[in-house]
């Protein structure tokens, strides 16, 4: 391992691998200039590579060669677990905690034996944790201390796992307590909350714990539990929950099958129905709340068989908690918790399909390939042995349940309170990690278990029902009186299942997956009641779009003589209507009103509000449906205003129209080979695409010669035109000089040709400078660009002094490839993208706008955003690729701040070029050369080593800022998005602190060209000197373009002061400039003639030393900016200069 | 460093360097905070440029950006008339292969602070300017002589940059004239020399002629060592030997311990910034 045995090695290594050993010398550079927190290189001597291999070290690499697909995936899920389970100490404490538990338990008193609906035994200090709807019931109810207490579930498993310990503790209640026909109309779960209630408040009385709580056992309310906390410091250390359940034999489980009767109408509904011969509805979730505490112990002993002499179900139960954790699956009423996954571990055990020598890795792996591959939904499984004839069989089950997963005992369905579409939620995500662990190229350990899926990241659109009380007028209307009874009054438990196949049948194939937030209580004190139905405030729905078809207008229904017009027409309503389509067809459809994109997007909405009002009577104004909430942000123009998608097609139009011409020209003396596009607006993902403008002649200076206009200054500034850069490869030939001076010239002879010939033939106003040709063409400037493909290459050229002939990067040569080689290619592949992925162009605009509304759209290049936004698109796990810019949005902001920018490239796969071996080649490189990378390094096909869009820019300060504040920005945007009533200011995110900086200038609007396109938009702007659209006067003059005062100024405040000071402002019509001093600027230097730009000789110390003039620099910032600059704000308070 | 000349101006303290004057100027009479240019007599020991004659030069530092040639040229002739001003970036010899200002190529106007060359037209001037400080700053910006800076200049700059196709084309072709006769010659004496030998018998093989000889280039180069190394590894026979196949064997349980070596320090980089916790 030492130094001398890398260098004796040289020789021998050479022969066979050369790259290695060019490695091993980059590896010696970087190992001086470590910096914390940055991947060093290891270094194995050759001894230590090359000894001979233990038989374990053997087995040991083969596996993870073989099952794993790095060691670094095997290497963190062992991290992972050590992170998450329970050390020594922590049970030590839970174990003395739960005999202390057990010793009270034993002492509570008995109590006298009362009517159950006769309370008044209770203490004031307890209130029962059950809603007695309706309260009469008859039967008596005796407490009497509890026949055994045990430890149940995940606890004595050791599939107990970090952050949340709880640990279940079953407290049998004697069979005394119980009478005859108990298991009718809630009589057992009253007595059961009364036992608990009775319980706690003798625990409370003792002042013993931390806290003693009630909380509902997975969110159903028929199901109290009672949480124990410890006290003190150690209050974190352990929840345990109280379950009661009946001592064995007190029920007949026959009674209890799910087609059987447990609850009678007359008594639910408290009225005398006259009708008795009518079967009574069979009431399975009832029954399945009372046989799953007949079962707990029987489930204990058959996971505890199961996880005996097998290591790997316990790290695999662990592995998947936590996947169901980050996908916030494990808890609320219909979850699928930790417990289910056990469950389903000791399934795949039975049926052979999992093995005891199995590892936990494989365990995941094959628990997710069941659950991605099997539908509960239709093909249930079942734990128990066939051939038990008194049994219920599945078919029954299905009958009563949506989703089926029967226990051990042939009973109980785990999954009673799940509905179908979380389970398809699940599916879908198993489906997604299984394609993530079989991806070699990315890191499916940071993806499977690290990356939190909140609902509002996970879903393109979300929606929240405010009122959820509204729904119990809508379970009467849809009279489901029976699944009422069947949950206890739960009217939301009950419409969920309805509710979303209403919603899935509008939403048809627009959707890929409709999921909903699994509803949850908080836990209450034991001396205030239950919370009621209604305060679960509210409810979320997460929509996962199909991209092809969730924007279309179009509903086409069945033709309108057939059977199913009846039925479409009911569904729709009013919307329905008689349509003649082109194939001749007259078939019924609804046909939803968008004119743009922006509103096409809200179609789901338009869909959901509709039918819910018209079958459930839930009015618009209770749903708040966040999807396209920051929309306004890239809107412009008047309403309704799309969000530019509609103006770059159309400026994409022109563009092709343009570029046919160009190949088309006649009299050029060389031809046209190819048109490219550079400016973003080509690529989707320009902020504010160029509109057309017709500038008023009045507004204007003019130059009449050049046909020009000019801009006024005692009049405001003219609206920003923004010239869109065309690139246009002229053909190559032995006639083109080889000289770079005499290149420039030549282009600039074809810019001046090209605008004549133009002219005449296409009657085109056009406008020649020496670099670039001006096209006034249907309202747009096109800045057209001659480029000849050889001269980067000639502007490389470098002879060595032997006489050989070399090929140099140089900054112009570099620039110009730039500008000719891979910006047309990146703008071709970005288009060719939002092809792919409509919904790429708001993201990218969205980020832009937030980047610039945070004043550093001037530290980061515009490129890099598009590939950083390209790459939520094209590597989009484990959530999918974004269907609106809402979710685009927030999973940019996402990327920004979890990505580990200081350790890993950023691949954005374009076009799909890069192979798997690429990948690798990328890594290793970048990790070699990793000091002399930029801060931000971001890959594509072709340009895998330089990262030719950051080399720039940002520097490793900014980048730094730019978490920090995308971090923030993703907290308050997500929580506000998240809010339920939809009530925030979504904009806020969009403010930039500018406390943070030393001196503000304050800007005049009349100036500012670009002002309509702040956050904050104006409510009244200066006119900009532009015709109205519809204006018919053709325009024989070229308006003022690509004039912006606010960029002259920053241009000359950078060149003037960048040794002093850093300058942010907000492209898009901000009106005011933060600058920020540079601390090392301030520190007085001694005399250079170099060093003498806006210093001043200090007064203060013998030595001449020279500091900033910052008073005359100051107001200089007013000089330079005569006529924009309203004021300079010098913030002295803030300098410690 | 007593020499330093320390000077009474209105406002406080002038301090300058060595051998340099501090002047105070202010754009106008309303601004508090004068700059200080700081001026001293051009002195150079080699490349004297017959532009800047030594004893009439002032070499000027620290001239803020909004500062014109002319004005600087109207403020000094208050001490002296002057015959010329140069401003630049920095400091630059004046050697006089000064590259020919062409009116639409490689224009850059400078925005920052400046040096200046001012040459007056007696040598008086420069000691007139070096002991100016007494008077009190110099204002720049008066009605008789306004300068032109922020929106009247960017509109100015804006009009400026719109140019006459006419000319750029006149200009382009007098170039190209030039060129086309520079190469035309080079390719004359090529001709003349193509075949014909040295002095000492070497007979220069170029692109031209009958025997067109290939360009020398690094591409070149590395195409022929990388014809090379295949034509080496296609005669060389593989797992021929035992031997090759041990080491094929050794070589990979040794990439495999590289690896596993690599991925556990970078857990342990994890572990320190606290990557595996799902909570």
């Amino acid at each position: 391992m030492s130094g001398s045995d890398e260098e004796s090695k040289g020789p021998e290594r050479e022969e066979n691998k050369d790259g290695i050993h060019k490695e091993g010398k980059l590896r010696g550079k970087r190992r001086s200039s470590s910096s914390e927190g940055i991947l060093q290189p290891v270094k194995l001597g050759k001894s230590e590579l090359y000894k001979v291999p233990t038989n374990e070290e053997l087995s040991h690499l083969k596996e993870t060669e073989n099952l794993f697909h790095s060691n670094l995936l095997r290497l963190q899920i062992e991290e992972l677990l050590k992170e998450v389970t329970l050390k020594e100490r922590r049970k030590q404490r839970i174990d003395a905690f739960l005999h202390e538990v057990r010793a009270m338990l034993s002492t509570v008193p008995e109590a006298p034996a009362k009517d159950i609906t006769d309370q008044s035994w209770l203490p004031k200090g307890v209130k029962v944790p059950f809603l007695q709807v309706p309260f009469k019931v008859k039967g008596k109810f005796h407490f009497l201390p509890p026949a055994e207490v045990k430890v149940v579930g995940s606890y004595l498993l050791g599939t107990c796992i970090k952050p949340e310990v709880n640990v279940d503790v079953a407290v049998i209640m004697p069979k005394e307590v119980f009478q005859e026909k108990d298991n009718l109309n809630q009589r057992y779960h009253r007595k059961r909350a009364l036992y608990l209630a009775h319980i706690a408040h003798h625990l409370a009385k003792k002042k013993h714990f931390g806290s003693v709580k009630f909380a509902y056992m997975n969110g159903s309310h028929l199901k109290p539990t009672v949480l124990l906390q410890p006290q003190g410091k150690d209050a974190k250390v352990v929840t345990v929950r109280l379950h009661a359940c009946p001592a064995p034999g007190v029920f007949r489980p026959v009674r209890l099958h799910p087609s059987k009767n447990n609850i009678r109408t007359a008594w639910f509904t408290e009225k005398d129905l006259p009708g008795t011969g009518v079967a009574e509805p069979p009431t399975p979730h009832y029954n399945n709340s009372i046989l799953w505490d007949l079962v707990m112990e029987t489930h204990l002993l058959y996971l505890s068989e199961a996880a005996s002499a097998f290591r790997g179900m316990q790290d695999g139960v662990a592995l998947l908690k936590v996947w169901l954790r980050q996908r916030e699956l494990h808890q609320g009423l219909g979850c699928f918790n930790g417990f289910i996954a056990s469950m389903l571990v000791g399934f795949l055990l039975a049926t052979h399909k999992i093995s005891k020598m199995m590892s936990g890795y494989q365990v995941l792996r094959n628990a997710l390939h069941f659950l991605a591959t099997t539908d509960l939904t239709t093909s249930g499984i079942s734990l128990s042995k066939d051939g038990e004839p008194t049994l219920p069989s599945l078919t029954d089950f299905h009958q009563a349940f949506q989703v089926v997963f029967v226990d051990s005992s042939g009973l109980v369905n785990l999954c009673a309170d799940m509905t179908a579409n979380t389970y398809k939620q699940i599916q879908f995500e198993a489906r997604q990690s299984m394609e993530i662990l079989d991806d070699k190229t990315v890191d499916g350990f940071q993806l499977l278990f690290m990356t939190p899926k909140p609902l509002i990241r996970t879903f393109d659109h979300v929606f929240h029902l405010q009122h959820v009380s509204k729904l119990q007028t809508a379970c009467k209307k849809m009279q489901l009186l029976n699944a009422l009874m069947d949950r206890g009054g739960n009217y939301m438990a009950a419409i969920l299942p309805f509710f979303l196949s209403l919603l899935e049948r509008g939403l048809d194939r627009r959707l890929v997956l409709l999921a909903h937030q699994l509803p949850q209580t908080q836990p209450w004190l034991i001396n205030v009641d239950p919370p009621k139905h209604k305060d679960v405030s509210s409810l979320a729905f997460g929509l996962l779009l199909n991209l092809d078809f969730a924007t279309s207008v179009l509903e086409r229904g069945p033709e309108a003589d057939r059977d199913e017009a009846t039925e479409f027409r009911q569904f729709w309503g009013e919307r329905s209507e008689l349509r003649r389509f082109q194939d001749g067809a007259i078939c019924e459809a609804v046909l939803w009103d968008a004119s743009n994109l922006s509103q096409k997007r809200l179609i789901p909405k338009q869909i959901i509000c509709h039918i819910l009002q018209l079958h459930l009577d839930i009015p618009e104004s209770s749903i708040s449906y966040t999807g396209t909430l920051l929309e306004p942000l890239i809107k412009l123009g008047h309403e309704p205003a799309g969000t530019g998608e509609e103006e770059m097609v159309n400026l994409t139009r022109s563009y092709d129209d343009l570029s046919r011409k160009l190949w088309n020209l006649e009299g050029m003396p060389l031809t046209v080979t190819a048109v490219q596009g550079g400016h973003p607006a080509l690529r989707y993902t320009d902020t504010f695409p160029p509109v057309p403008v017709k500038p008023e002649y009045a507004f204007h200076g003019k130059i009449k010669e050049r046909a020009s206009l000019l801009p006024l200054a005692e009049k405001p500034c003219p609206a920003y035109v923004a010239p869109i850069k065309v690139i246009c490869q002229m053909e190559g030939s032995g006639q083109w000089p080889r000289n770079k001076e005499a290149i420039q010239c030549i282009k600039a002879a074809f810019q001046v040709q090209l605008a004549e010939v133009l002219n005449q033939q296409h009657h085109l106003l056009c406008r020649p400078a020496p670099t670039y040709t001006d096209i006034y063409k249907d309202g747009y400037v096109f800045r057209l660009q001659v480029a000849y493909h050889r001269e980067p290459q000639i502007l490389k050229e470098v002879v060595t002094p032997q006489g050989m002939l070399k090929y140099q990067d140089t900054p112009e040569s570099q620039k110009l490839e730039l500008e000719t080689l891979h910006l047309p290619f990146l703008t071709s592949s970005l288009h060719g993208l939002q092809q792919q992925y409509p919904a790429f162009s708001g993201t990218c605009r969205l980020a832009k706008r937030w980047i610039s509304a945070q004043l550093l759209s001037d530290s980061l290049s515009e490129e890099a955003v598009d590939l950083l936004a390209a790459s939520l698109f094209l590597c989009p796990a484990p959530f999918t690729a974004p269907s609106s810019p809402q979710v685009g949005f927030l999973r940019f902001l996402h990327l920004l701040t979890t990505f580990d920018w200081k350790n890993s490239p950023l691949l954005v796969n374009l076009n799909g070029e890069l192979k798997e071996a690429d990948y690798v080649a990328i890594r290793n490189h970048f990790m070699a050369a990793r000091p002399h990378l930029p801060a931000l390094f971001i890959a594509t096909p072709k340009d895998q080593q330089l990262s030719m869009w950051t080399r720039e820019k940002p520097s490793p300060q900014i980048l730094q800022r730019l978490l920090v504040l995308a971090q923030e920005s993703l907290q308050v945007l997500e929580m506000q998005l998240m809010d339920p009533l939809g009530t925030q200011d979504v904009k806020m995110v969009f403010r930039p602190p500018l406390d943070f900086y030393d001196v503000l200038i304050h800007l005049n609007p009349k100036q500012i060209p670009r002002h309509l396109e702040a956050v904050d938009r104006p409510v009244t702007s200066f006119s900009r000197g532009m015709l109205k659209s519809k204006n018919t006067t053709k325009i024989l003059s070229f308006p003022v373009v690509d004039y912006d005062p606010v960029q002259c100024y920053l241009q000359e405040l950078r060149e003037a002061f960048s040794d002093f000071a850093l300058f942010f402002y907000d492209k898009y019509g901000g009106d005011v400039v933060g600058v920020l001093w540079k601390p090392s600027a301030f520190e007085p230097q001694p005399f250079k003639v170099s060093n003498m730009k806006g210093r001043m000789v200090s007064k203060l110390s013998s030595e001449p030393m020279v500091v900033p003039n910052v008073e005359a620099i100051l107001e200089d910032f007013k000089i330079l900016g005569e006529g924009l600059v309203k004021m300079v704000e010098a913030r002295t308070e803030k300098w410690s200069i | 460093m007593a020499a330093s000349g320390v000077k009474c101006v209105r406002n406080g303290e002038a301090v300058a360097p060595l051998g340099y004057t501090a002047i105070p100027v202010k754009f106008s009479e309303k601004h508090q905070s004068p700059h200080y240019l700081y001026v001293k007599e051009h002195k150079v020991r080699e490349g004297r440029d017959p532009k800047r004659p030594q004893n009439r030069t002032l070499f000027v530092l620290n001239i803020p950006p909004y500062f014109t040639e002319e004005c600087l040229s109207r403020l000094f002739s208050n001490f002296c008339p002057v015959q010329s001003v140069e401003m630049y970036e920095k400091p630059k010899a004046g050697d006089g292969t000064e590259t020919p200002r062409t009116k639409f190529f490689n224009i850059k106007t400078p925005l920052g602070f400046q040096v200046a060359y001012v040459v007056f037209k007696r040598p008086a001037g420069v000691q007139a300017a070096k002991s100016s400080s007494l008077q009190g700053p110099l204002i720049i910006f008066s009605d008789s002589h306004p300068v032109q800076t922020g929106i009247h200049k960017w509109i100015a700059r804006y009009t400026a940059s719109i140019m006459d196709p006419g000319e750029l084309k006149t200009e382009v072709d007098s170039f190209m004239q030039t060129y086309d006769q520079k190469v035309a010659k080079e390719e004359a004496k090529a001709e003349k020399e193509e075949g014909v030998p040295d002095k000492e018998g070497w007979v220069k093989v170029t692109r031209k002629g009958r025997r067109p000889g290939l360009p020398w280039t690094e591409a070149a180069n590395l195409r022929a060592l990388e014809r090379e190394k295949r034509k080496r590894a296609r005669k060389e026979l593989l797992n021929f030997y035992a031997w090759q196949h041990r080491e094929t064997k050794r070589e990979h349980i040794a990439q495999l311990r590289k690896k596993f070596e690599e991925d556990k320090q970078k857990i342990a980089l994890m572990r320190a910034h606290r990557k595996f916790r799902p909570y």
